[in-house]
């Protein structure tokens, strides 16, 4: 059957009530997890796939579909509000997204996040119509060699998020990746910096690392300050909860530009969210006329982060679906989902199912649609939470921390790293170090050092193999060009 | 604008780094698997070991290179005194509720620890309204229990209130 037909019958399919209702139910839970900091959107589709088991294939997906996109979302709401990101994807969104709500754009900057992460999403969902099986052969090229020169590159981007002083961004990007150090080698197995200690064999979990670094900091840092001197720090704005489209034009480059690199990492397996976010915001930072205004409550910058990590949710359906290898932690719990319902993901998949394959397309273009429809409706009453007074909110967001790092694992061995990754924070902050890069080094370094070290064992030692690589090469170029591009604009700006 | 506090920094990240290097030494190495390459489980750690030690020369060395600045006389020396003994202050009581808090965790259950977590931290930010206290401790930590315990799933303790 030709294509477009197909997919028009999964359009069809997809306009009945009950999978309209299904996608919407869907969303709203993944917008409410999303935006519990500690709850991710892996949980939350973890959460909803037994509820899907009496259901019929296509409702129980369409579910799935709508936890995961609002999920992905949900963790936008409190980055920009609380500067506390509610899903790990959202870390990069609160570098500008909370500045804006200080500056009393809070409005404003939710709706830009809602928008972008609509488009990204749609881009997504029409890459992932269009090209997914030649995309999905791309991704297989992958092996260590080139996520050795993916990572390398990824962790570049720290001289963009690094602020005025990128010394202390390399700083605490170093510190983030020695954190990841600790634990279990990879490869051997062997205890590194654990000091003896069975608890920290497993290392230091990413969630409540950046609970600490970006949340606990925060509520330190307020009553250290604005609480106790009996003044608010801001109120936030909420007269205006849309950007006009004349004003959102001058941002749909970049959206769309992010669309696509967080599609593309997210077709790439064991990518995902943060790392597409980084990219598209360094990304943005790059291309901008003003570049200077970025984490101080730039627009583009919430857009950027927004739209990629967004579109990461069709990106990892694409080996998913092709291959039966899911693009990330949510797509395994799919996976699990497609089997229940008796869809074996993987090549057969579109001949044996291929009008169910269809409806997904479909259904993941809807869901984006009802999310940009659930999420206008509700923009004015998020931002509310904003103008709970300090003294309020302060203890309440403290108490979801412990409770969001005491749900990662049930121990409290992750309540103890939290609160002490809040002091580092603190301190941090005091003496002007940037928390992003610390989360980029703990998310990248496993990866860069299994890379490096499993490419090294296939080459026998031979360090040429990161050069032989095409895929590797470019990485390792455009790495440069990231490192030294600031460089070489600074001394030009100098001499002017 | 020199910083004194800086220079401290840059000899702590290079005590931390230099610590981090040499300890690398006490990591194991299976050499059956890693056939004597140089690049085993205690490459990365010395290398970043290394790395950090070189950021902390050259933080140190930008900051030497800044020109000085005259220090703000917002606040005389004694409110600047007064106002660093204020903020010690701050910090201990909130680093007490919070250890305290962390003890009781698990024996007191969540319900119950958060309660009088809640209720400690509204004191201490002053807020004095009996009513505002009593709601606001009992209301959160409640509506927080429903929903993770009963509707998402993830158990939190119930200490004492086991049944």
């Amino acid at each position: 059957m030709p294509f477009v037909e197909q997919l028009a019958l999964g359009f069809v399919d997809i306009f009945h009530l009950s999978n309209i209702l299904a996608i919407t139910i869907g969303i709203l839970t993944g917008i409410s997890v999303g935006a519990l900091p500690g709850l991710t959107a892996t949980m939350a589709v973890a959460i909803m796939t037994p509820i899907t088991f009496s259901l019929s294939p296509d409702i129980g997906i369409n579910l799935l579909l709508g936890v995961f996109v609002g999920g992905i979302y949900g963790g936008s709401i409190p980055a920009i509000l609380l500067r506390t990101p509610g899903t790990p994807s959202a870390i990069a969104t609160l570098l500008d997204g909370y500045p804006m709500t200080q500056k009393g754009q809070a409005g404003q900057a939710l709706y830009m996040a809602l928008f972008a992460s609509v488009c990204g999403g749609i881009i997504s969902a029409l890459v992932l119509m269009t090209v997914a099986p030649q995309l999905a052969k791309v991704a297989l090229k992958f092996g260590p060699a080139e996520y050795f020169g993916l990572t390398i590159f990824g962790i570049s981007i720290i001289s963009s998020v690094a602020g005025k002083r990128m010394v202390k961004g390399l700083i605490t990007g170093v510190f983030g990746i020695l954190l990841s150090i600790v634990g279990m080698d990879w490869v051997t197995g062997v205890p590194r910096f654990t000091f003896g200690s069975t608890d920290m064999l497993g290392g230091f979990s990413l969630i409540p690392v950046l609970i600490g670094v970006f949340a606990a900091s925060e509520v330190f840092h307020q009553t250290q300050h604005s609480i106790v001197k009996g003044a608010t720090a801001f109120r936030a704005q909420i007269d205006k909860t849309y950007i006009r489209f004349h004003e959102m034009k001058q941002y749909l480059v970049t959206i769309i530009r992010s669309g696509f690199i967080g599609t593309f990492i997210g077709i790439v397996p064991g990518t995902g969210g943060p790392i597409a976010a980084f990219l598209a915001y360094s990304e943005a930072k790059r291309f901008s006329k003003h570049p200077e205004k970025f984490g101080k409550g730039a627009p583009e910058g919430v857009a950027a982060a927004e739209s990629a990590n967004n579109a990461t949710t069709g990106g990892t359906l694409v080996p998913m679906l092709t291959l039966g290898i899911p693009g990330d932690a949510v797509t395994a719990v799919l996976v699990g989902a497609f089997m229940i319902q008796g869809l074996q993901p993987g090549p057969l998949l579109f001949v044996q199912h291929g009008r169910t394959v269809f409806a997904l397309f479909a259904g993941l273009f809807v869901a984006n649609i009802i999310l940009f429809i659930i999420g206008v409706l509700g923009l004015r009453y998020f931002a509310k939470a904003a103008n709970v007074p300090s003294r309020i909110q302060a203890p309440i967001i403290l108490l979801l921390c412990f409770v969001g790092s005491y749900t990662v694992a049930n121990s409290m061995v992750d309540v103890g790293v939290m609160l002490a990754m809040g002091v580092v924070g603190y301190f941090m902050r005091k003496f002007e170090f940037p928390g992003a890069p610390l989360v980029i080094g703990l998310i990248l370094g496993p990866i860069v050092e299994k890379s490096l070290r499993q490419s090294l064992t296939t080459s026998h030692g031979d360090w040429m193999i990161f050069l032989q690589s095409p895929i590797c090469a470019i990485f390792l170029f455009l790495t440069c060009v990231s490192i030294l591009w600031p460089i070489i604009k600074q001394k030009r700006e100098r001499r002017k | 604008m020199i910083k004194k506090e800086e220079y401290y920094i840059s000899i702590l990240l290079c005590v931390f780094g230099l610590f981090v290097f040499f300890w690398s030494n006490n990591i194991p190495l299976m050499v059956a698997v890693e056939k004597g390459s140089v690049v085993n489980a205690r490459f990365f750690p010395k290398l970043m070991g290394s790395i950090m030690v070189l950021l902390s020369f050259i933080m140190a060395f930008e900051n030497f290179l800044q020109q000085r600045s005259r220090v703000s006389e917002e606040f005389g020396k004694d409110d600047a005194e007064k106002e660093e003994g204020e903020k010690w202050g701050r910090w201990a009581g909130l680093g007490l509720i919070c250890i305290i808090y962390y003890f009781l965790f698990q024996p007191l259950g969540f319900l119950l620890s958060s309660f009088l977590f809640i209720l400690a931290f509204l004191i201490f930010l002053g807020t004095r309204k009996w009513y505002a206290l009593l709601f606001l401790s009992a209301l959160v930590p409640f509506c927080i229990y429903i929903l993770f315990n009963t509707i998402l799933g993830a158990y939190l303790p119930e200490g004492l209130l086991y049944f």
